[in-house]
């Protein structure tokens, strides 16, 4: 997380190089918006093809200059997953809860030199990379206590996306794109044999969710031009 | 007294509007702008369609609603471009001609309204709305009122028969009826709509001559005002032929040639005219023939010709002093210097013609020894004005340039004006790329020993000697060797790694922004969607000024659809800057060659700025290439949907361009940006913000 403010803070300065700021003069907007995909869940997860795996996206985009915006954001996972319980606690299976964060180092790239994109407005491609942390829990219908904590795991993530963006109304920032990414976990997960990684049958349902969650996603986000 | 008061302020109003021949200044719009000029052309096409029965078929209505869209949008293109005189004098001189027309006919008379077009080339166009106009070019040409009559009662023939609105609907009934069934080739339907329009012109001659026949002026002057048009090339005709002598300058003496003694023959000038059945007017010999059966003319009754009016030799003496101006501006240098050295033989030495003559040498050498090509400067000219490019052309390469400096320098000498001097010093520096002996160093005595002897040539070392002795020539030519004094090219400013610039300009004056919304071309539409355009011409204008305030740059607009009736005094500013920039445009250069340098510096001072702009913004709806698309999404199948929209959506690419001028640092950046989207606000805004910060950036 350092490295990642670090690298922030690095890129600041190039600020004062691009000429174009932004939109009509306004660099820095905040965006509110979700993002998921509809069966991505099915193939990992045996889940429904109407499982939507919506993440909430909260953040804040800077304009560097007229092709490059730099920008955080953070997105929260609150799912379910389906869990199997061998010892039989929970009926044989049940449904689990996923939830926690994931805050992201955004880059996007209006580069498309035929498309004439100027930041914020028009075609551009993204990369992201950062770190998601969830907590693992049953649904609170099986113990009088509650929810109960199954596990929590950290891993990090990176999506690439392409989309578009656009201002209405000089003022509201309205952005849909697509993305696919991965988590470091869930690869480590769909390569390696589950017991060579020491991962037991949750910790495992919860790397593939997220590397599901992440897989493919389509965006949609309204946002506000500060300043 | 209210009475004599009246008068006095007429007296001072008319010697205020008088033009002073000796020092011409261009012909400005008076008064309060029309209102034909402000009215949005989205308005006059609902009024059109108000007051017009829409009758007949569907197609001659939908070509009818066609033609009141496309006209009124064109027309107001016209009318804000800067190029059509209102209230002016000459405009009123045609008014008063179509006055003693139309004397029995008021109601008519109130429908029409002439304007002047400040075009060289000899045309009078006539409109369904009753806006008629009449170039500069013809005005010059016209050798009395009686002439100029029937050319206005030939135009008042289009509009009373509504030639203009029936012959769009003939065309298109020809191009949907025989067209798109394939009944007849192109070649056919060209010669059906030509033949349409001829019959129309011949109708226009007729019903002209009988209105014409109802006045005092003799009928042998229709036949003559078509006769003239048959000079096509010639600026006017004259009753001297060029003399070179009338350019004599300092110690540049020439004389007379022989064949320039006595009564031109114009036969010459007499275009040969094939019979051109594509052509939308008739033969001129046919009219003229026509004409003279229908008025009885007899070989006697074309000799007499109609003493021209003091009202009418005024009229065209401005036509003529302005005619100059224009050939200037187009580069038709041999033209100008033939038409000056015409006026100044006839109408006697004037300061306005000395200037005009120097400003064409100027540009002529610019031409021929500076690598700036100017397409016009020998293209059609007429075979007087080829006697002015023999005589020029037996000048030697130093002769020739020393001859222009020896005007330009003149002319600097008498006004003392920054403009002069530059083109002073450019020709001096072109001079010294010829004079070799002034790189060796070259001495007084023998530059005297050379003017002394020099009987051969044309007098340079003669004019050289004469020059030398003027010390503020001496400094001048001295000035001009230092790299201070290197010319002022407008260049574009140096781009940084990423394509950008910063020209750091703080005050910016934007010249009437022009904003186009197309769409593809099908068989029945157009291809401007002109209401759609003027809307957003209105949304561009203010986006403009709002960009301009977000990075605190002063954008004054010069823009008629902001302008009110009262605002004429920013529609001739906007209409001199346009010319000015129309010639800078052309040739590439700081010092323009036409431009009234005086006029401009004024403008410069009002809005305390050298910089100028063209902005505007074209959008182009285009077809979307659809297969890939769906074969992309079928393939990304959760796209689908996505993709089944996008593909049937339609596309766009909208261009922002902004032109800037620099006049003062000699700068120039251009840029057309390119976005392959829709142009919404959004990207409107971003392009034409992206596009100002890099002139105002520093």
């Amino acid at each position: 997380m350092k490295k990642l403010v670090l690298i922030f803070i690095l890129l600041l300065p190039l600020v004062s190089i691009g000429q174009v700021p932004g939109y009509m003069g306004k660099r820095v907007y905040l965006y509110y918006g979700g993002t998921g995909m509809p069966t991505v869940g099915a193939f990992f997860m045996n889940e429904t093809a109407f499982d939507v795996n919506i993440k909430q996206q909260l953040g804040v985009d800077f304009v560097l200059s007229r092709r490059n915006v730099l920008g955080v954001s953070v997105e929260l996972i609150n799912d379910y997953m389906i869990l199997h319980d061998e010892e039989g606690y929970y009926g044989g299976s049940s449904l689990g809860v996923i939830f926690g964060p994931s805050i992201l180092l955004n880059y996007k790239g209006f580069l498309f030199r035929d498309r004439g994109s100027i930041a914020p407005v028009g075609w551009y491609s993204s990369f992201s990379i950062g770190a998601n942390h969830v907590n693992v829990t049953d649904n609170g219908k099986y113990f009088p206590s509650g929810k109960t904590d199954l596990g929590s795991y950290n891993t990090g993530i990176f999506t690439f996306g392409y989309g578009k963006q656009t201002v209405l109304w000089d003022r509201i920032t309205f952005d849909t794109g697509v993305r696919f990414g991965a988590s470091y976990s869930g690869i480590l997960t769909l390569l390696k044999d589950v017991d060579d990684l020491g991962m037991d049958e949750i910790s495992q349902k919860a790397n593939t969710k997220v590397f599901a969650n992440y897989l493919f996603n389509v965006n949609l986000s309204f946002g506000w031009l500060v300043k | 007294m209210k009475l004599f008061s009246v008068a006095f302020i007429l007296c001072c109003l008319s010697s205020l509007s008088a033009q002073d021949f000796n020092n011409y200044k261009r012909v400005t719009n008076t008064g309060l702008i029309p209102v034909e000029f402000l009215t949005l052309s989205a308005d006059k096409y609902k009024s059109d369609l108000k007051n017009n029965p829409n009758k007949g078929t569907v197609l001659e209505k939908n070509a009818r609603k066609d033609f009141y869209l496309e006209s009124n949008f064109l027309i107001n293109e016209l009318f804000q471009s800067g190029k059509i005189l209102f209230n002016d004098s000459m405009g009123a001189y045609v008014g008063k001609i179509a006055d003693v027309l139309l004397k029995s006919e008021p109601g008519i008379r109130k429908q029409l309204r002439f304007y002047v077009i400040l075009s060289d080339i000899p045309n009078a166009y006539t409109t369904d709305n009753g806006s008629i106009f009449f170039t500069v070019g013809l005005l010059a040409k016209m050798e009395n009122e009686a002439q100029l009559a029937f050319v206005i009662a030939h135009e008042i023939t289009h509009y009373r028969k509504k030639h203009v609105i029936n012959g769009y609907i003939e065309n298109v009934r020809i191009d949907e009826e025989s067209g798109i069934s394939g009944q007849k080739s192109a070649e056919e339907r060209m010669l059906a709509k030509a033949n349409y329009s001829q019959d129309q012109e011949t109708e226009a001659d007729m019903e002209g001559l009988k209105l014409f026949l109802l006045t005092d002026y003799p009928a042998s002057e229709a036949a003559r005002a078509l006769e003239i048009l048959k000079y096509e090339n010639l600026p006017f005709l004259a009753p001297f032929s060029f003399q070179a002598g009338v350019l004599s300058t300092g110690a540049f003496i020439f004389h007379n040639a022989a064949d320039s003694v006595g009564e031109p023959d114009f036969k010459e000038e007499m275009k040969y005219e094939e019979v051109d059945k594509f052509s939308s007017h008739p033969a001129l010999d046919d009219r003229i023939r026509k004409i003279s059966e229908a008025a009885g003319l007899k070989e006697d009754d074309k000799e007499k010709a109609v003493e021209p009016s003091d009202g009418f030799l005024r009229m065209r003496k401005t036509a003529r002093f302005e005619l100059c101006r224009l050939l200037l501006i187009k580069g038709e240098y041999i033209q100008a210097i033939y038409s000056a050295s015409i006026l100044k033989k006839e109408e006697g030495s004037s300061v306005y013609l000395d200037e005009t003559i120097a400003k064409a040498l100027y540009g002529y050498c610019l031409h021929k020894f500076n690598h700036l090509y100017s397409y016009n400067t020998e293209k059609n000219l007429s075979a007087s004005a080829v006697k002015v490019k023999d005589f020029l052309d037996s000048f030697s390469r130093k002769e020739m340039i020393l001859f222009a400096v020896s005007y330009n320098y003149s002319c600097y000498k008498n006004k003392n004006s920054a403009a002069w001097k530059k083109r002073s010093i450019e020709l001096l520096q072109l001079l010294h790329y010829e004079q070799d002996f002034i790189k060796t160093g070259f001495h007084a005595d023998s530059l005297e020993f050379y003017a002394a002897n020099d009987t051969t040539g044309k007098g340079f070392y003669r004019e050289l000697s004469r020059l030398s002795r003027d010390e503020q020539y001496v400094k001048l030519n001295e000035y001009s060797k230092q790299p201070a004094a290197e010319r002022t090219m407008i260049k574009a400013p140096v781009a940084d790694k990423r394509g950008e610039v910063a020209m750091g300009v703080d005050t910016l004056l934007v010249l009437d922004p022009f904003y186009f919304r197309l769409q593809p071309l099908k068989d029945d539409e157009q291809p401007i969607r002109f209401i759609a355009s003027e809307k957003s011409m209105l949304k561009y204008n203010d986006y403009i000024v709002k960009s301009g305030k977000r990075m605190n740059m002063r954008i004054e607009m010069l823009s008629p659809v902001l302008m009110g009736d009262t605002s004429t005094s920013r529609f001739n500013e906007m209409a001199q800057v346009k010319s000015y920039l129309e010639e800078l445009e052309e040739y590439d250069q700081a010092e323009m060659v036409s431009v009234d340098q005086e006029e401009l510096d004024a403008i410069c001072t009002k809005y305390n700025t050298t910089s100028f702009a063209l902005l505007g913004e074209v959008s182009v709806h285009t077809h979307r290439k659809k297969a890939g698309l769906i074969i992309l999404s079928i393939i990304v199948w959760p796209t689908l949907p996505l993709g089944i929209i996008y593909a049937f959506s339609p596309s766009y690419d909208s261009f922002n361009y902004v032109a800037v001028y620099d006049i003062d640092h000699g700068k120039r950046y251009e840029n057309v940006h390119r976005m392959r989207q829709r142009d919404s606000r959004a990207a409107v805004n971003a392009a034409l913000y992206y596009n100002l910060l890099q002139i105002h950036a520093k």
